[in-house]
Formats: C-alpha cells, sequence, structure tokens
C-alpha cells in the first residue's frame, strides 16, 4: 500500500503538488468571489509572497514556516492598503483596479534587482514545500470555509453577494466584511505563492501576471461559488486537464477552452451544480420572481 | 427599547440638478403610525432612502430622538433601530423564509469569528437564540408554515410579509414601510392593517409610504402629503382628507 502511494507519487508527485497547491488558491480566491469580488489581484498578491518568502528563507535564513506565514502576513498587508480605495469601485472597474495592482507589482519585480533578480529572477530555491504540508493546509482551509459557510457570517456574505445595498441596510457592514474577505484573500494568496517558490527552485517576474490571476479566478466559478467542494473541483479539473489533453498538443488548448466554455454556458452555477440538478429543475418550475434591482 | 421621534427638517436632495426632494419637515411622533402620501414622482421613496442612508442628503437635518443621523452610513442607521422594507421587494429568492428573516438577526449575533472558526458553543448558541426569535416573528406576520420554502416561490403578498418579518429581526425603533399593500388583494390588506397596528403596538414608531388612501386612513395616526417634493398638507386622516391642497394634488384643478 505505502509502496504503491511511493510510486504513484514518484510518477505523478508534481501534478498531485500542483492541484494541492491551486485548490488552496482556489480558495483563496473563494474568499473575495463569495462576496463577489472579482479579483484579479491574485497574482500580485502571490508574487509579494512569494518573494518576501524568498527573502526570508534565503536572505535572512529564517525557517520555512516562518517565511510563508510573512509573506502571506505582507501580502495581507498590501492588500489592506489597495482595497480601501479599490473596494469602492463596482464591478469592471474593481476587475480593472485589482489587474492594474498584479501589473505594478510585476514590472516592480522586473527592476527591483537587488530583492527579485529583476528579470532573471531568483534561481536555486531550496525545495522545502512538500505534499504532507499542502495536504494539511487544504483541510485546514476547507474547514475554515467551511465554518464560515455554515455561520452567520456565511449568511451575510451571500446576502453581499446577491444584494450588497439591501444587506447594508439590514445592518450588514458591508464595506468592512469585504474589506476583511479580500484581505483574507491576499494572506493565502500570499502564503501560497511562498509555497509556489518553494516548490519550483525559481520565481520570476512573469510567474505571477495576468494569466495566473484569471486562472485562480476560474477555478471557483468553474467548481461552483455555492458549493463547499466547489473551488477544489474547479482547480483539480483545471489543473489535470491540460495533462489529460497531452495526446495533442494541437487540440489541447482548443478543447480547454472549449471544455470552460461549455462550463459556464450550460452549468452556471459551476461543475458542482450537476449534483443539485433535481431541486434546481424544481425550483425552476415554481414562477420567476428575481427580486427586481 | 423605546419607540424612536424621527423629526426632518428642511431635506433636499438632488440628482444632477433634479430636484427629488425640495425642502420636507416632517415629524414621526414616538409609538405612532405616520403616512407619507402623494403622487407619483413626489419623493417619498427619496426621502425614504435618506432616513436608511442610502443617499446622502443635499441638505437639512434628519434626527432620530435628536441625534443627527443624515451622515450616517446604512448599517450604521439600521444599527440605531431603524429598519426598513422595500418597494421593490429585496429578498434572497433561493433561500428560505427563515434564512432571509435571519438575516435581520445578523447585527444581534454576538459570535465572534473567532468563536465561529473554533466552533465554540457559544455561536451555536447564538444561532439558536436568534433562530427562536425569528421563528416567533414568522408567526406574528402569519406565515410560520412558510418557514422552510425558498421566498422565490412565494405569492406577493407572502413576499411582503417576509420583508417585514425581517424588518422586525433587527428589533427597530422605527420601521419604515415602502408601499406595503401595494399587489395585495382586500383580505391580505385588512390583515395587513392589523399587522401594522400590532407593531405600533409593540412599542414601534412606524412611517409608512402608500397609494391606498383607504389602508391609509385605517392605520395612519397622522398623514403628511408630500407633491413636487414638498410637504403641502399634514394632518389626521379626517383633516387631510377635505383639504383643498390635497384634492388638487390628487385631483387636480377644475380648469387643468
Amino acid at each position: 500500500m505505502m509502496a504503491a502511494l511511493d510510486g504513484f507519487l514518484a510518477s505523478y508527485g508534481n501534478l498531485v503538488n500542483l492541484c494541492l497547491l491551486n485548490t488552496l488558491l482556489a480558495y483563496g480566491v473563494w474568499l473575495a468571489l463569495a462576496a463577489n469580488m472579482f479579483t484579479l489581484g491574485t497574482g500580485g498578491f502571490m508574487a509579494v509572497g512569494a518573494y518576501c518568502s524568498v527573502y526570508f528563507t534565503m536572505q535572512l535564513g529564517a525557517p520555512f514556516a516562518v517565511a510563508v506565514v510573512a509573506g502571506g502576513l505582507l501580502a495581507a498587508a498590501v492588500a489592506l492598503v489597495i482595497g480601501a480605495p479599490v473596494l469602492r469601485l463596482r464591478g469592471d472597474y474593481f476587475m480593472l483596479a485589482t489587474f492594474a495592482f498584479t501589473e505594478v507589482v510585476r514590472v516592480i519585480a522586473l527592476n527591483w534587482d537587488a530583492v527579485t533578480g529583476g528579470a532573471i529572477g531568483i534561481y536555486g530555491i531550496p525545495r522545502y514545500t512538500e505534499t504532507w504540508q499542502l495536504v494539511l493546509l487544504v483541510l485546514i482551509a476547507l474547514y475554515f470555509v467551511f465554518a464560515l459557510r455554515r455561520s452567520y457570517f456565511g449568511r451575510s456574505i451571500a446576502a453581499i453577494r446577491q444584494d450588497d445595498v439591501m444587506s447594508e441596510a439590514m445592518g450588514v457592514n458591508v464595506f468592512g466584511q469585504r474589506l476583511s474577505l479580500f484581505v483574507a484573500s491576499g494572506f493565502v494568496s500570499g502564503g501560497v505563492g511562498g509555497l509556489a517558490a518553494h516548490l519550483n527552485f525559481f520565481v520570476g517576474p512573469s510567474d505571477f501576471g495576468l494569466l495566473r490571476s484569471v486562472d485562480a479566478l476560474a477555478y471557483p466559478i468553474l467548481g461552483g461559488v455555492n458549493a463547499l467542494l466547489g473551488p477544489m473541483v474547479g482547480a483539480i479539473f483545471t489543473t489535470l486537464l491540460p495533462e489529460l489533453l497531452r495526446f495533442s498538443s494541437q487540440w489541447r488548448e482548443i478543447l480547454m477552452g472549449l471544455l470552460i466554455l461549455a462550463v459556464v454556458l450550460f452549468l452556471p452555477g459551476g461543475a458542482m451544480s450537476l449534483l443539485r440538478w433535481r431541486p434546481r429543475k424544481a425550483a425552476a418550475r415554481r414562477p420567476s420572481t428575481q427580486g427586481a434591482e | 427599547m423605546a419607540a424612536a421621534e424621527l423629526e426632518l427638517w428642511q431635506v433636499a436632495k438632488r440628482f444632477q440638478g433634479v430636484v427629488a426632494v425640495d425642502s420636507v419637515s416632517l415629524t414621526a411622533a414616538a409609538g405612532k403610525v405616520t403616512a407619507l402620501i402623494g403622487p407619483n414622482g413626489s419623493g417619498k421613496t427619496t426621502t425614504m432612502n435618506m432616513i436608511t442612508g442610502l443617499y446622502p442628503t443635499d441638505a437639512g437635518h434628519i434626527r432620530l430622538d435628536g441625534v443627527d443621523i443624515a451622515r450616517l452610513a446604512p448599517h450604521k442607521v439600521a444599527a440605531l433601530g431603524v429598519a426598513r422594507t422595500f418597494q421593490n421587494i429585496r429578498l434572497l429568492a433561493s433561500e428560505t423564509t427563515l434564512d432571509n428573516v435571519l438575516l435581520g438577526a445578523h447585527r444581534h449575533q454576538s459570535a465572534s469569528l473567532l468563536d465561529v472558526l473554533l466552533g465554540l458553543p457559544a455561536v451555536k448558541r447564538s444561532e439558536t437564540r436568534e433562530k427562536a426569535r425569528c421563528e416567533a416573528l414568522l408567526d406574528l406576520v402569519g406565515i410560520a408554515a412558510l418557514r422552510d420554502v425558498a421566498v422565490g416561490g412565494l405569492s406577493y403578498g407572502d413576499r411582503r410579509r417576509v420583508e417585514i418579518a425581517r424588518a422586525l429581526a433587527t428589533q427597530p425603533r422605527l420601521l419604515l414601510l415602502d408601499e406595503p399593500a401595494a399587489g395585495m388583494n382586500f383580505a391580505e390588506k385588512r390583515a395587513l392593517a392589523d399587522l401594522v397596528l400590532a407593531i405600533r403596538d409593540m412599542g414601534i414608531t412606524v412611517l409608512l409610504i402608500e397609494h391606498d388612501i383607504e389602508f391609509v386612513a385605517r392605520v395612519s395616526d397622522h398623514i403628511v402629503v408630500l407633491n413636487f417634493g414638498r410637504e403641502i398638507a399634514a394632518g389626521t386622516p379626517e383633516e387631510v382628507r377635505r383639504m383643498p391642497s390635497v384634492i388638487e394634488a390628487y385631483l387636480g384643478t377644475e380648469d387643468a
């Protein structure tokens, strides 16, 4: 049994680690998405966390755990600073502003040679991140999201997502809750950045750009924001798919795009809504009564 | 918790030059039902949105028991004991009646985020307490049987009741009702009138916007009439009904 597991990890270890890492990231993004914040700042926060934690381990000789937490905390602090102005923006403008943030971080990483290694990046980062650590962190993230969702905070977050004006009038501090979630999302993304850096031996300015942010946003959307396991399903699906489509390198990206399009078109509640097909059909038979804006 | 007195003094609101509320002064006496009536576009809902902090005022004062609330964020106004319903019903359609009403109890939940993440017993206690309170409110407004039904499937009148129960769950001192009787049939309106009077008797000041004059006359202690963003008349239902300015606002002058 153990031998079989060892054998499996020897062949697919990288893929397993990547799935776990992306799952963690998906829950980080979910925190923002749950209150309707379509953030493209994830790449920026990951970069902040990655460079910070690498600085801690390689320059300061700090323990790995301290370095990862420091990376998360710095990213959270940055989220707090940019959150106050950015959260006043709505919809598209919020996305643009968070995208701009990710770009600013990338440009800084490109030019601040002393800390980031500039365009060349940082090579030879010790590999400290291990599979069991990622499994543990995913379990902790799952528990936190589970506890949050079933509490009254979960109720108010769901209300903010659907109608923030009404939530505010019912006494929910919408701005305060959004800012807290944005900072928490920044913390998780920063931590994941640190873990990724110590898994891949290398960080460079192009690792955490717009593409990374869009991917991260796609995980919980594809899996389903309303289901506890949605972000995990979305992250694993999106990570494994390119591998499964390896038989045809030309069709790979096209098929990938088509599959994502299909999920968005036919399962607007994400892949996890497949499991709740029946109640949805029953609900559709009742008179449609969406609250007007 | 005592009923609150609401006082508006020369409150004004403009939207890019269009005067929505020109100058409104009124008092909703503590523990009474005050009705705000007037033709469409006379500024009733804008006034209500200013009271609840949704719109900042351009001029004037809004005082709740003497405290100016005109510059406060909506959730802070709610924290002072002001609750409202919406003209266009704003409920979470896919969630149950009870879950919708529980949102109103949000500010009375005492468990912190840390308590929640650690799963402390205080969390469950607080949740159980608020659930019981909300169920009692469902009973009060007469929809106890619908507690586990998604509100998207409820009738118009029942959804208005869910909104009232949710507003009551915040434990308000002042309740604002924006056209509560709209779309209701005769029997539903009578039941709603009884409910409004019961709410008043619970020690809650009520300010309501309503077009149905029959309903207004039945529940109101005091009526304020708005037209073109100004109050043009005020008094008891009997007094207001006879005022020439009111008749003119609603029916127009003879040569108009």
